[in-house]
């Protein structure tokens, strides 16, 4: 079970879209400072950027679910995640 | 070597900006008041900063950037006869010693626990959880070491501890090249245990070295 991210979309493995990986400032993780829990914080913003290196699936769902706001560090070596084409 | 000031000031005044504004400057551009990076070339990381969550027992597939911002190529060579046909012709000629790079060595244990039998191979004695809670030990009283086991992520020979970059003629001082085969062992990006070497990279000459622009592996990650 897997997300799947398209371009800069996320879906949960129904299909269902969650978020747009967005930042307006085009941050790198090495930008980043580290910050609770081992997620980052923001040098710019100031909010916390959530490491998914530390979350399960159903873990991120849920984040994306309730406070769709939310940013996130992704890995894509992270097997959690699988990158689509824009046929798949 | 690049006038940083210069550059600014002729980006300055490109821009209709007053020129006795101060603005930041880095590597070989300029970040506006918000932070936000503007101006061509893009901005160079010299070194990987990529924060290790525990040190690595294996290799990932090697990370190939592809040279998808269609930049001019840099050749590599490994053959004298050839280098020396390249330098007779009148291109430049970067020779690079390659050094091996302590972030792509792998290590592990090998243990066996006294008293079911069972052999593992684990990175440490201590390791970290991914999904949380405390680290999972593997204490000595419980666990005998076998073996530890040593590596490299990067598959090639140590023989090959040498090649040369054919620079084009056609680049400029501050161009952003593409490497295509990369001579230098280098971090490419990395998850928990598992590292991956770059294959190849992007990079800006400066009229004497090909400087590798590290940011160009931020393309392996997603922040937002």
């Amino acid at each position: 079970m897997t997300l799947k991210i398209r371009n800069d979309d996320i879906y949960d493995k129904n299909g269902n879209w969650l978020k747009t990986i967005s930042c307006p400032k085009k941050l790198a993780r090495g930008d980043l400072d580290e910050g609770a829990e081992g997620n980052f914080t923001c040098q710019i913003c100031e909010r916390t950027i959530h490491n998914t290196d530390f979350m399960t699936e159903e873990q991120i769902v849920d984040l994306l679910v309730h406070y769709p706001d939310s940013c996130l560090s992704i890995n894509l070596r992270n097997p959690i995640f699988q990158t689509a084409n824009l046929e798949d | 070597m690049l006038d940083i000031k210069k550059f600014v000031l002729g980006w300055k005044q490109k821009k209709g900006l007053p020129v006795d504004d101060e603005i930041e400057t880095t590597g070989y551009g300029v970040l506006d008041e918000d932070g936000v990076w503007i101006g061509d070339p893009k901005p160079i990381k010299k070194e990987s900063r990529y924060n290790f969550i525990q040190k690595c027992s294996y290799a990932d597939t090697p990370s190939k950037l592809g040279n998808v911002n269609f930049l001019p190529v840099v050749e590599t060579t490994y053959n004298t006869t050839y280098l020396n046909n390249t330098r007779e012709n009148g291109y430049s000629i970067l020779i690079i010693k390659r050094s091996l790079n302590p972030n792509l060595t792998l290590k592990s244990l090998l243990l066996k626990n006294r008293r079911t039998g069972e052999y593992i191979t684990i990175s440490s004695r201590h390791v970290n959880v991914q999904y949380g809670g405390p680290p999972v030990k593997y204490p000595e009283d419980e666990w005998e070491l076998i073996q530890e086991i040593e590596g490299y992520a990067r598959d090639r020979s140590f023989e090959q501890n040498w090649g040369a970059y054919i620079i084009p003629k056609t680049i400029k001082l501050g161009d952003r090249v593409y490497i295509e085969d990369l001579i230098e062992d280098i971090v490419a990006g990395a998850f928990w245990g598992s590292v991956s070497p770059a294959v190849d990279a992007e990079a800006i000459w400066n009229g004497s070295t090909l400087e590798i622009d590290h940011s160009a592996f931020d393309r392996f990650e997603k922040i937002g």
